[in-house]
């Protein structure tokens, strides 16, 4: 286990321009959020519209789904391809300890992405008035759509052919958003997103021991 | 980790996530064929009631009788239209007055000094909070003033010693200064009054509340703005006409929007109120007027317990009336509750401070039935009107209607035995969102329709159900074939079979993405195929070394 930091030290340096991506987001939309906690209009309301704020908690972290697919794949095929992982395990590391450092990366990226976010709403999140209680589900609900598109982005990581890879994606998607839809930001809805990435995770750790490096 | 659980375990996972693929294709593939369906009515049915005539043609002396208006009912925007995220399928119940009744609230004008009073419930402390946003006057703002409200009392600062509402409903803000809040949880009512600084409560343990006439303080901070601290009046009559002209034209913008037949489309009754020659139009337009509000906020608390019977609430004692009506029954279905409707709606009617009775319209679960009712004061049914859609009066009703039973059919043996079970309990809102145990497929409308005998509905559903078994057993024979072909044991082949009998495709489709990948020859020992991974020939148990010639049998005669 003493192995685990370095390895996601690794993890983080070999992808760091997702980590740097993640971190500029997150600080654009907690900087977006904090202006909008301090405008107001000539009679002293919030400027901050409910569609802004869906915008803000909602549609900008469900783009950073992309990226956090995005890195799970490049974690997984980049290495395969690279044979990073191959060189590695001829080390002391094991196959279980490099899968489980990919994912503390992940939730580091996470952590990056949201962070900020979650930093300046705990701050500032008072002064957004009538939409305080909007903010713990939908910033739940971003955390584990983050988690799920991870999970999402390692399965495609196993695939070779470019058409599945886009296909298989375009299906995750699909089923991520359809679940969104359906459910709303509601606990069902997230009890589903656990659920899958459990699977998502099962299935990863499988192909990953069993895959060539 | 060994091999074996693995194996089980991605299995397991894989079957999950085909699972939730297959769900969310079925649902989709649902809720378009619905729209289809529903998109394509040409034919309406009528759902109205004739006020006037209904409640005896009371005249009543108030300077707003001559406005006849048509009324919005019910306004229903089904849980379909959340999910496609439009307005497809909204419902609008349509009927008109036929009466002239007062507009109270609408011709009392309330003078505010431009002093907001902003109402929020904050889930953290469990307060409603009232905030009074100050009038800016000459450049100077004031900053605002906010009083905590719990259970208990008022107060400056947030204080757990005022208690807590877990899920508080505004029922009434008629009076600017006094909220009359439900607490759906508690199932409490209170009273409270911003000028006295006091809150009143009353619970009925005996009764389990459902709704009552208000608007959700909603977890998401439903902001309440109300004019308050005003001074009211009467309205001017250029007033009146001058805001009624405005409404006409926003009205208009609307009615534009509803030229689509949507919902059930309800015409309206009782033309003859608005003058004959105008009926035609009518009927293709609604004829928007000053709309009168019934049942709003304003016009007097109601409150419906979980058996449908509905009460009036009084604002001081805040007691509930003897029961006033009942919300009527619709559908099919065997229980007949406020969940087990995708939607209700009840109007109290209140003319010149006096009750005259209440209109309860009901819409059943699948959205085919609508029942309005009008209930006199003493809570007896004068009058009773159904509406219902028949698939051959919509185009492609027919072949959407099939098209669904044959995706029911598509149905795993387990989700159809769940939803023949369970289909009916469950809430109709949350039906509609229900991705495994499905209300509104086949087997669970069998299951759950109340019209049909005991012995027909048990009958049906297992023939369904029987019939869905068939299909998972003819897949699971396909599977089984290929698993004896690749030499897989007895065991595992008795499992595959209960899983294709239980779980049809998505135990078919799981198994094609996670079988091994093998390759075969051709058994030296009997010709047939084997696994080249194996020592010995599936078949014939040969083993991979050559066998030594052998003298045919046969002779060449002749």
């Amino acid at each position: 286990m003493s192995h685990i930091p370095i390895l996601v030290k690794r993890e983080v340096q070999d992808h760091a321009i997702h980590f740097v991506l993640a971190f500029i987001l997150g600080c654009i939309a907690s900087v977006i959020i904090y202006v909008f906690c301090k405008t107001v209009d000539s009679m002293g309301a919030l400027v901050l519209t409910s569609g802004t704020l869906v915008f803000i908690l909602g549609q900008l972290p469900c783009f950073m789904v992309l990226d956090a697919m995005s890195l799970a794949r490049v974690q997984i095929a980049g290495d395969s391809r690279a044979s990073v992982s191959a060189f590695i395990c001829t080390l002391t590391p094991t196959r279980g300890q490099l899968f489980i450092a990919k994912w503390i990366s992940g939730l580091v990226w996470i952590f990056l992405a949201v962070g900020p976010v979650l930093l300046t709403l705990a701050l500032k999140g008072g002064q957004l008035g009538p939409y305080v209680p909007l903010i713990k589900p939908a910033m739940t609900g971003v955390i584990v759509l983050h988690v799920t598109g991870y999970a999402m982005g390692q399965q495609i990581g196993f695939l070779a052919n470019k058409t599945l890879i886009l296909v298989v994606g375009a299906l995750f998607l699909c089923l991520l958003a359809s679940l969104l839809v359906i459910k709303g930001l509601t606990m069902p809805c997230y009890a589903l997103m656990v659920v899958l990435t459990v699977a998502l995770s099962v299935r990863s750790w499988w192909a990953f021991h069993r895959m060539a490096l | 980790m060994n091999s074996k659980y693995s194996s089980l375990a991605r299995i397991v996972s894989t079957g999950f996530m085909v699972c939730m693929f297959f769900s969310i294709l079925l649902f989709w593939a649902n809720a378009v064929l619905r729209r289809i369906g529903k998109e394509e009515l040409v034919t309406k049915n009528d759902l109205g009631l004739h006020l006037a005539i209904d409640l005896g043609n009371r005249n009543l002396s108030d300077p707003n009788m001559d406005i006849i208006d048509s009324i919005v009912i019910c306004d229903v925007r089904s849980a379909e239209s959340d999910i496609l995220l439009d307005h497809f399928f909204e419902s609008q119940y349509w009927a008109t007055t036929g009466y002239d009744l007062v507009s109270y609230p609408w011709r009392y004008h309330t003078e505010f000094n431009h002093a907001k009073v902003h109402i929020n419930w904050h889930t953290g402390s469990g307060l409603i909070v009232i905030e009074e946003e100050q009038p800016h006057l000459k450049g100077k703002t004031l900053e605002s003033r906010i009083r905590y409200v719990g259970p208990k009392g008022f107060s400056g600062s947030p204080d757990i010693a005022l208690g807590r509402f877990s899920n508080p409903q505004l029922c009434s803000r008629a009076v600017p200064s006094t909220l009359f809040v439900h607490d759906t949880d508690l199932k409490v009512f209170f009273r409270i009054d911003a000028a006295l600084e006091t809150v009143r409560s009353e619970s009925w343990a005996e009764k389990s509340i459902v709704t009552t006439s208000g608007v959700y303080l909603s977890k998401f901070g439903d902001l309440l703005e109300i004019n308050a601290y005003g001074g009211g009046r009467w309205e001017t009559d250029e007033e009146m006409h001058t805001r009624l002209e405005k409404e006409r034209e926003d009205l208009q913008i609307l009615d534009n929007r509803q030229q689509v037949p949507v919902g059930l489309g309800m015409q309206m009754m009782g033309m003859d109120a608005w003058g004959g020659g105008e009926e035609n139009a009518s009927r293709k337009k609604i004829p928007f007027g000053p709309r009168i509000r019934m049942g709003s906020t304003d016009s007097g608390p109601w409150a419906m317990d979980d058996q449908g019977t509905i009460y009036l609430i009084d604002r001081d004692t805040l007691l509930l009336s003897p029961p006033k009506g009942q919300l009527p029954r619709c559908g099919k279905e065997k229980t007949h509750t406020p969940s087990q409707l995708i939607a209700y709606r009840v109007s109290p009617l209140f003319a010149d401070e006096q009750y005259l009775g209440l209109v309860a319209v009901s819409l059943s679960r699948d959205g085919s039935n609508a029942v309005m009712a009008l209930f006199d004061s003493k809570g007896r049914v004068v009058d009773r009107n159904m509406s219902q859609l028949k698939k051959e009066h919509y185009q492609y009703g027919r072949v959407t209607s099939a098209a669904r039973s044959v995706l029911d059919f598509a149905q795993p043996l387990v989700f159809s035995v769940a939803s023949s079970l369970w289909g009916s309990r469950i809430e109709a809102i949350v039906g509609y969102r229900s991705l495994f145990v499905l209300p509104l497929s086949t087997p669970a409308r069998i299951a759950g329709d109340r019209t049909l005998k005991v012995s027909d509905r048990v009958g049906t559903v297992i023939m369904w159900n029987v019939f869905t078994w068939c299909v998972g057993l003819l897949l699971a024979i396909a599977v089984i074939r290929d698993l004896k072909q690749r030499g897989h044991s007895s065991k595992i082949q008795n499992a595959w079979l209960f899983a294709c009998m239980g779980f049809g495709w998505i135990a078919v489709i799981t198994y094609l993405l996670t079988r091994p990948r093998t390759h075969f020859v051709t058994c030296t020992g009997c010709g047939r195929t084997r696994r080249t991974d194996q020592a010995d020939c599936q078949h014939c148990e040969a083993d991979w070394a050559m066998r030594d010639l052998q003298v045919p049998v046969w002779r060449v005669v002749g």
